[in-house]
């Protein structure tokens, strides 16, 4: 589990305790603050959406919500781009939406 | 309700500056911004619950950014995140959105910040899971704290590349190495004389420079990515010279493998609420794209809007600053009919710093100049429109018949048609469709900007308060009030 | 193109009924040149919601819309291209026990016409249209009722016309054109050319052109507004009206949704870009979401208005003009994009000297002479 934790910057961060999210009902370690596209890329959990024609797997792209690759599905209700939406404990986020299937 | 002296679109630089010099000269400030945490691109910071500690909490300009900031706890500063405008309907009235609410707001007096996003280049394999662009890689860096990944190619063109990289090596993150398009040693005399504008810049990019050799990460000039491989995401990237006349050697390729690719090949300046407000526009390729025509000022041709900053042309964080504090100082006086003396007089000195920033840009432009529009990296089933999936071979095929214009294209494809509304595709489609057609893109023109200048939800319109509605009384007659009478119009040129 | 020094009919106006009249002249090996200002299909044909109801349409159309939406179905199978045509059904709503007295009323009206359309009742729809929301009371049911996208039917049409034989002219706009010996003589930039036949389907260009001839052909312009949506899941399917006329509502199968109903944008025909109406897009949401309570949770991606050329009574302008042999007239109906195809039939039929099947008399161009 190490291995996850890689990707999270160490220097001048000094970070809360993390708590639980979901991601396709994998438990994923978040931090308050991150957003789900932080958290999601730490645990390797790159993939977001499929695009509408060619099911092509996106990710993260943009980072400032110009993009709209990142799109997720979140607690089973609205979709949201990952890179807006901050973590809340207990958040269940759902990939490879097409948005239109 | 009283408008507000000064409305201002985005809390970077160029809007803070902007709000801090308006309130210096006692205007009252409405502050819009779409993120939840201000600063925009150049000031990107993790948000407050993430625990930053270090001195550095904004890897540039520490101090000019902590003032800044100050100026939304003001309590004249109307301070409004997470917010969207999305139309500006009339000179001084903005159309607001957010969750759980919409409203019109009424302003003297309007500034646009709205700052710059990534130029899209594609390639073969751009779409790929972790392949991102400089700017989703510092905002990764700057706002979460979280590497792109374990090992990360950072390819691109101009001074954003080296920082970007540099940014990646400093949060311990491995570079498997840098290319960067232009072949800038060879200008290096050239770079000398410009850069002496603005001598803290030169010392910031030999020191970047020397970081990367330190920690001896490949730095290949003259390079470009050619393709970047793998099954669900990024696993391996191709990397070529360029020749003089654009093309890629790819005789001459050198493979990396990566788990992550940071693409910077400029910025375009994010002009859809200027071009919705009915601005005159005009295309300059090396400047970002389409820019206002702005006076001395920076108001636009839209008597009381201002444009300053990335959102005007593609200029830095020291020229938004500088641009943010001028057009906030010509809005008050606007708004309040005259400046005090020290307004007036740090006007002339912003106005002379913009000259001298200016030089300093013309020169990096300049050196980081590209002999390609990058074509020859695209093959046919190269996504162009990632929206809608639409491909480099769909689009050509279509703009060979020379009477199809952008409008035309984008209806039957539906390029730029989805959520990104064209951010990431129409400059490249319009650069492809004028090289085909032969054409320069002002002649080619540009679809007619529509509101919502952003996606805005239903639920949030639904919110505003609205007087109920007058129904027709026989739904099949004309209901246009006043009927509009028929006259002649000109004949639409082909670029709405 | 080069325009020729004469041809059988111009047809002036490259819109729906242009284009479609142009395409069954030419059928006939009819020498037909059509003739737009701008584009072809760039105005009010370019940028409708697509819809196509006979239930929403005025009782003087029933019949030119069952004409109509006979040869929409038929020009499926004899065009090549797609030309997006759905026969979805719809239904056509109503929201409070008033709406609900008047739509039965009309039902009542369009089945004693031999319409085929069905009222239905609350428990009806909660099982055959669960999208709807709880204030919709009632609907009425029509299976002729479809929708086809103009940003696919537009270039299917032109391209078959193009094939049938039809010279196309963008962007030569017609200056003038007098009486003559053979016929009529119309002036535009590009030259001259003689024609025997004339047909004026301009849209709002009608009044200025038909002047000419000192016909008078008041035409206003209504300023509507459309909205679409992101893509969602299909949630609904059929389209979407409503017995007060203020709404239209479809998905399509790309998953986006398209708003839309005759709420008036701003600006007027002299203006380059109309504008859109706060508050009428406010109340164009609210009617929707109130149908469809779905569309609430998701976001408006494009909005924008749209000129839709009308005569005061809200009728059809077609057919022959009286005292001026060889010209026709074929524009501004209330929902033309429907009748377009039947308005291009009855002037290709009336040109070829084939009687018409219609009663068009209350549709007579001559109708609004002092």
């Amino acid at each position: 589990m190490s291995d996850v934790n890689r990707l999270r910057v160490r220097l001048d961060v000094e970070r809360g305790a993390s708590f639980d999210i979901f991601v396709d009902g994998v438990t994923v370690p978040a931090h308050a603050g991150e957003s789900v596209a932080a958290a999601m890329l730490v645990a390797g959990k790159t993939g977001t959406r499929r695009s509408p024609r060619l099911a092509q797997l996106r990710s993260y792209f943009c980072g400032m919500g110009v993009c709209w690759e990142c799109l997720v599905r979140i607690d089973d209700t609205y979709l949201e781009r990952a890179c807006m939406q901050r973590v809340r404990p207990g958040m269940r986020v759902k990939t490879e939406t097409q948005g239109c299937e | 309700m009283k408008p507000t002296d000064v409305a201002i679109v985005g809390a970077g630089p160029a809007g803070l500056a902007a709000a801090q010099a308006a309130r210096n000269e006692g205007c009252t400030v409405t502050i819009i911004d779409d993120q939840d945490t201000p600063g925009g691109q150049f000031f990107r910071q993790p948000s407050a619950l993430l625990g930053q500690t270090g001195r550095d909490r904004f890897s540039s300009k520490p101090a000019i950014a902590q003032r800044l900031f100050r100026v939304l706890d003001d309590p004249a500063v109307d301070y409004r995140p997470s917010t969207t405008v999305w139309n500006i309907p009339d000179s001084g009235v903005l159309a607001l959105a957010c969750e759980g609410s919409a409203s019109r707001l009424h302003a003297k007096t309007t500034i646009v910040a709205a700052g710059a996003h990534d130029r899209c280049v594609p390639f073969p394999g751009w779409t790929l899971p972790g392949v991102m662009t400089a700017g989703g890689a510092q905002n990764l860096l700057k706002g979460q704290r979280v590497l792109p990944g374990q090992r990360t190619l950072v390819t691109g063109n101009g001074p954003l590349t080296l920082v970007v990289a540099a940014s990646i090596l400093r949060a311990g993150g491995h570079l498997a190495a840098v290319t960067e398009a232009a072949p800038v040693s060879s200008r290096l005399p050239g770079l000398i004389a410009g850069l002496l504008a603005v001598p803290s810049l030169l010392m910031l990019a030999a020191s970047y420079r020397a970081r990367l050799v330190m920690a001896g990460v490949p730095l290949l000039n003259g390079h470009t990515i050619v393709e970047a491989r793998g099954a669900d995401k990024v696993e391996e990237v191709v990397v070529a010279r360029l020749r003089r006349d654009g093309v890629p050697e790819v005789s001459h390729s050198q493979t990396y493998a990566v788990d992550s690719v940071v693409v910077g090949y400029g910025l375009q300046c994010s002009s859809e609420l200027t071009r919705l407000a009915g601005c005159e526009l005009s295309y300059r390729q090396l400047s970002g794209g389409w820019i206002p025509r702005r006076g001395h000022w920076l108001e636009s041709t839209l008597p009381g809007l201002f444009v300053g900053g990335d959102s005007a042309m593609i200029s830095g964080g020291e020229t938004a600053l500088t641009e943010g504090a001028l057009a906030g100082l010509g809005a008050a006086k606007q708004a309040r009919g005259a400046l005090s003396a020290a307004g007036a007089r740090r006007a002339d000195q912003l106005r002379s710093k913009l000259i001298r920033l200016a030089r300093f840009r013309t020169t990096l432009e300049q050196l980081f100049e590209v002999p390609a529009s990058f074509a020859a990296l695209r093959r046919p089933d190269t996504i162009i429109c990632r929206c809608e999936d639409v491909t480099a071979g769909q689009i050509e095929e279509l703009c060979r018949d020379s009477n199809l214009s952008l409008s035309d294209i984008k209806t039957r494809t539906r390029a730029s048609m989805g959520r990104c509304q064209g951010r990431n595709c129409l400059a490249g489609i319009a650069e492809m469709v004028a090289a085909i057609q032969d054409k320069s893109i002002a002649e080619l023109g540009w679809p007619r900007a529509r509101a919502p200048a952003r996606l805005v939800p239903i639920s949030a319109l639904l919110c505003e308060s609205i007087k109920p509605p007058v129904m027709p009384a026989d739904p099949h007659l004309p209901r246009a009030q006043p009927t509009a009478q028929a006259r002649p119009r000109p004949a639409a040129r082909p670029q709405s | 193109m080069t325009l020729p020094s004469r041809a059988q009919t111009v047809v002036i106006g490259a819109g729906i009924v242009g284009v479609c009249t142009a395409m069954y002249l030419a059928r006939e090996k009819h020498e037909t040149v059509l003739l737009d200002r701008g584009s072809p299909w760039s105005d009010a044909s370019g940028i409708n919601a697509g819809t196509l109801s006979l239930q929403v349409k005025a009782p003087a159309v029933w019949s030119l819309c069952a004409l109509a939406l006979k040869l929409w179905s038929r020009l499926v199978g004899e065009i090549k291209g797609d030309l997006g045509f759905v026969r979805s059904g719809g239904l056509r709503v109503a929201l409070d026990h008033g709406e609900c007295a008047q739509l039965a009323e009309s039902v009542r009206a369009q089945r004693a016409a031999g319409l085929a359309v069905e009222l239905l009742e609350r428990d009806e729809l909660t099982e055959q249209a669960p999208w709807l929301g709880g204030e919709v009371l009632a609907a009425s049911r029509c299976d002729e009722d479809a929708y086809a996208s103009p940003l696919l039917a537009g270039p299917a049409l032109l391209q078959a016309a193009e094939s049938s034989g039809v010279l196309v002219g963008a962007h030569t706009e017609v200056t003038a054109f007098e009486r003559c010996a053979e016929g009529y003589r119309v002036h535009t930039e590009c030259g001259e050319i003689y024609c025997r036949n004339l047909v004026i389907s301009a849209g709002a260009g009608t009044e200025m052109l038909a002047a000419q001839l000192g016909i008078s052909i008041p035409v206003s312009a209504d300023l509507n507004m459309l909205h679409v949506t992101e893509a969602a899941p299909q949630f609904m399917s059929g389209i979407i009206t409503h017995i007060g006329g203020v709404l239209s509502l479809k998905q399509y199968t790309n998953g986006t949704c398209v708003i839309g109903g005759g709420w008036q944008g701003r600006g007027s025909l002299g203006e380059p870009s109309p504008q859109i109406d706060h508050e009428n897009l406010h109340h164009n949401l609210r009617i929707a979401t109130r149908v469809v309570p779905a569309l609430r949770d998701l976001r408006l991606v494009r909005s924008w208005t749209g000129f839709e050329a009308l005569a005061a009574d809200g009728l059809p302008v077609l057919g022959a003009v009286p005292g001026h042999d060889g010209l026709y007239v074929g524009a501004c109906a209330r929902g033309g994009y429907t009748l377009g195809p039947a308005q291009a039939w009855i002037l290709s039929q009336q040109i070829v000297g084939r009687p018409c099947e219609l009663d068009i008399s209350a549709f007579g161009p001559a109708r609004f002479q002092p």
